[in-house]
């Protein structure tokens, strides 16, 4: 669901305002409650936006969810010793369509992954690791078989399903066996509160950064341009994808669902394990507990290989390129090291904690955003060749922006550093993640900037592409 | 469904605050009305430009014969002398330039009003707007509400086979920030809008004494098919009405060691151009490399250069002179 396109919340409210009707109609015709109407019309809500956005997409999604619903309640029935050994058959099958559609071309060396006539479907690597920790969760742990509507509806909410949070059963499954319609004041009034958060992070932030990117990213051979484009793209990626986590954490908040908070300030954090802890949340314990601890997690001796290969799965799950397991893995490398250090008494002041992680993260977005392997290993070539760095790169960073674009440039700049600041106090002050934004004055700032100071040519969402 | 008695709603400090929230919109949005309407320096200057368009356009009807309409983005206004050239070749030209932030889809839009039966209209669009999607854009719109080109918005489908829905039209006025913090830094400097006191010519070309150091790079362009079928359609839509289209590329600026390899691409580019409607042979595919023919930007010219621009323009399109796609792949290929 593209939350910052005017067609979403035009669809969501032309649907919502349908259902209701229907519901009110069942309810006075005597053909049900509300409560046994709720939950249906909540599924055909999230559908039906799902398929505004690709109609391929949501049938290769129900297929998925279909043959994943069938395999628990097959296997929910079967013998302890036939279940385990089941998963070790069904759980590689689930992967097939994500290791198809995204990692076939890389594998093959390929443009792309042509199957009848679709590209990736739409939030595939999202509800394809949501199902297999569904799958694990019942199975393993011995957990009932819900009902095919509750798992549609905890698989298929609209909120969640084409770009997360990546919600476990325990969190969302309950939330959707006693969904109802009712809109609590209060439960609407922090729903909208995040939703302004997110579409400010999003339409504000990350699409006015997307815009100068671009007058660093070509350069080679300019440390403070590369630099900036790693500055720029990191703050961008992080306002983006936490703005839409934002968002989808309001929406389901109107409604009454709590899902999980993607995103906690990660560029506050102090240790790169800690920034792990802070950045896309449900990603990095979907690792933790579905790849890490089975693994062996801390109690083994190969601990710090399990991160490596845990860092590079994850690098890999982001996209289908050599850029990307080695962002994973130099990610896996620091964790790695930070985790055999722990033994020792020696800390980091909490600022030059602070600075060096920045430091390492936003170096390591090169990875992320410099998909050709010359112009990357080009780059940080540049960033580690101390003569390059000179009064004159500094110039020659900014030499091509008339003073109406520096101006621009500081502008966003500015704006970025107010953002972290508020995100400093609210940790400082409240020990909670983005509360200053909650502040009435503060919501009704961020409305006018979104009204006024949002770009005027829409970006998609980054994360899209994952 | 409401979970809280309804004599009870009105006191909730939830809904206290909810209400704030959208009186805050409120403001925001009628604050943001007023300005594009009333302190928006560029926006002024866009309708003062399309205003003698207009004026100019208008002095050239009623049966005197075709005209030669050129539209695109800054580019265009910035290159084409209209006043000239209708002297020079005793032909009415007409310059219907617009800014970039409309974009392609923009320009199309605009460039409707301009075009009567048995008119050529140039599309001198530069080719990055081509590559980027074509929809509409903010700027559009506001400049649509504040000239009230409301049948143009209605008409838009038929124009460019994509319509502009019509609610689109409330969330359109935002300035942006760019514009803001512009807005904001002449306030503080006391420094007028750069084209402000910028000269609009009769005939529509814009010029400026704004220099800034210009970069060598060069651009990628591009037609997507998303882009390729809105230009079928407008193509289509302008011969139903008596309009042939054609495709001018404009002047940029780039480096020498980059030249060869601009004009290589360009070419490639022109070629599928060539696929949809006719492409003016202009023998260096717009690539220039002397900066003394440049103004403030790498798509503006001098005024000198846009007499010479506007020149070889008029000539080969009166001409016919046009590129086959064989020729342009011939050429592309000689570019190494």
């Amino acid at each position: 669901m593209n939350f910052g396109d005017l067609a979403f919340w035009k669809q969501l409210i032309g649907a919502f305002l349908v259902l209701l009707l229907i519901r009110s109609i069942f309810h006075r015709a005597g053909r049900g409650s509300y409560r046994e109407v709720d939950r249906p019309l909540l599924l055909v809500l999230s559908l039906y936006l799902f398929s505004q956005i690709d109609l391929r997409s949501l049938l290769f999604f129900l297929f998925i969810s279909a043959f994943s619903y069938g395999g628990v309640a097959v296997l929910s029935r079967a013998p302890r010793s036939v279940r385990y050994g089941a998963l070790a058959v069904v759980i590689p099958i689930m992967f097939l369509p994500l290791l198809y559609f995204k990692y076939s071309g890389f594998l093959l060396n390929q443009a792309s992954s042509p199957v009848l006539g679709i590209g990736i479907p739409i939030g595939l690597s999202f509800y394809t690791f949501q199902k297999v920790a569904f799958f694990v969760d019942t199975i393993i742990f011995n957990k009932p078989t819900p009902r095919l509507l509750d798992f549609m509806n905890f698989a298929a909410f609209f909120p969640q399903l084409v770009a997360g949070p990546i919600e476990r059963r325990d969190d969302l499954l309950p939330q959707m066996q006693g969904f109802r319609f009712r809109f609590y004041p209060s439960r609407v009034r922090l729903g909208v509160s995040w939703i302004i958060v997110g579409l400010f992070f999003k339409c504000v932030l990350a699409d006015n950064l997307a815009d100068i990117a671009q007058y660093w990213q070509q350069s080679l051979d300019n440390p403070v341009s590369v630099w900036l484009s790693c500055v720029v793209f990191g703050f961008r990626i992080y306002y983006d994808f936490a703005g839409y986590s934002l968002i989808a954490l309001g929406l389901a908040r109107c409604l009454g669902i709590r899902l999980t908070l993607n995103f906690r300030s990660p560029y506050l954090s102090r240790s790169i394990q800690e920034f792990w802890r802070r950045w896309h949340i449900t990603l990095s314990q979907w690792f933790r507990d579905y790849i890490y601890i089975p693994m062996g997690g801390n109690r083994t001796p190969l601990a710090f290989f399990n991160i490596l290969v845990v860092f590079a799965a994850s690098g890999l799950w982001h996209g289908a390129g050599w850029n990307f397991i080695l962002w994973g893995v130099a990610h896996g490398f620091l964790v790695g090291v930070q985790h055999l250090s722990r033994r020792f008494p020696f800390r980091l002041p909490g600022a030059v904690g602070w600075l060096g992680t920045n430091f390492v993260v936003f170096l390591l977005w090169l990875f992320f955003f410099e998909t050709n392997l010359p112009h990357l290993m080009a780059k940080l070539q540049t960033l580690f060749s101390p003569v390059l760095y000179s009064a004159h790169s500094f110039s020659a960073a900014v030499r091509d922006l008339n003073r109406a674009t520096l101006g621009y440039v500081l502008a966003i700049f500015a704006l970025v550093a107010c953002v972290h600041f508020a995100e400093m106090f609210s940790e400082a002050k409240w020990r909670k993640p983005y509360r200053a934004f909650h502040q009435t004055w503060v919501l009704c700032l961020m409305i006018g900037a979104i009204v006024w100071i949002r770009t005027n040519v829409q970006n998609g969402f980054i994360y899209f592409a994952f | 469904m409401l979970a809280t008695g309804r004599n009870t709603i009105s006191r909730s400090p939830h809904v206290r605050v909810l209400g704030a929230l959208l009186v805050g919109f409120c403001i925001s949005w009628l604050a943001s009305v007023v300005y594009l309407f009333t302190l928006d320096a560029p926006m002024e200057n866009w309708v003062r430009a399309l205003d003698k368009q207009d004026r100019w356009s208008q002095h050239f009807t009623a049966g005197q014969g075709p005209r030669l309409v050129v539209t695109g983005g800054s580019s265009c206004t910035f290159s084409i002398d209209g006043g000239m050239a209708t002297e020079q070749f005793h032909v009415p030209v007409i310059n219907g330039g617009l800014e970039a932030g409309m974009g392609a889809y923009g320009v199309l839009l605009l460039s409707s009003r301009l075009t009567e039966s048995g008119d050529t209209l140039v599309l001198a669009i530069e080719p990055p707007l081509l590559l980027s999607p074509l929809d509409y854009t903010q700027d559009t719109l506001q400049l649509m509400i504040r000239r009230l080109e409301w049948d143009r918005l209605v008409q838009a489908k038929k124009v460019t086979g994509r319509a502009v829905p019509l609610d689109s039209l409330f969330f359109s006025p935002c300035p942006g920030l760019q514009n803001v913090a512009a807005f904001l830094g002449r306030v503080v400097t006391h420094t007028p809008y750069r084209y402000e006191n910028a000269e609009i010519r009769a005939g529509g070309l814009m010029v400026t004494d704004f220099r800034y150091p210009l970069s060598k790079d060069g651009y990628i362009p591009g037609l997507s098919p998303g882009n390729r079928d809105v230009l079928l359609h407008f193509r289509d839509w302008a011969s139903h009405r008596g309009v042939r289209v054609v495709y001018s590329i404009p002047w940029y600026y780039v480096g020498n060691e980059r030249a060869s390899e601009q004009k290589r691409i360009n070419a490639r580019f022109l070629a599928s151009l060539s696929e949809i409607m006719p492409v003016v042979r202009e023998e260096e595919f717009g690539v220039q490399t002397d900066p003394s023919l440049f103004a403030d930007t790498k798509w503006h010219l001098t005024e000198e250069a846009a007499q010479v621009r506007t020149s070889e323009l008029v000539k080969h399109t009166l001409a016919g002179d046009f590129w086959t796609a064989d020729q342009l792949e011939r050429v592309a290929s000689a570019f190494r």
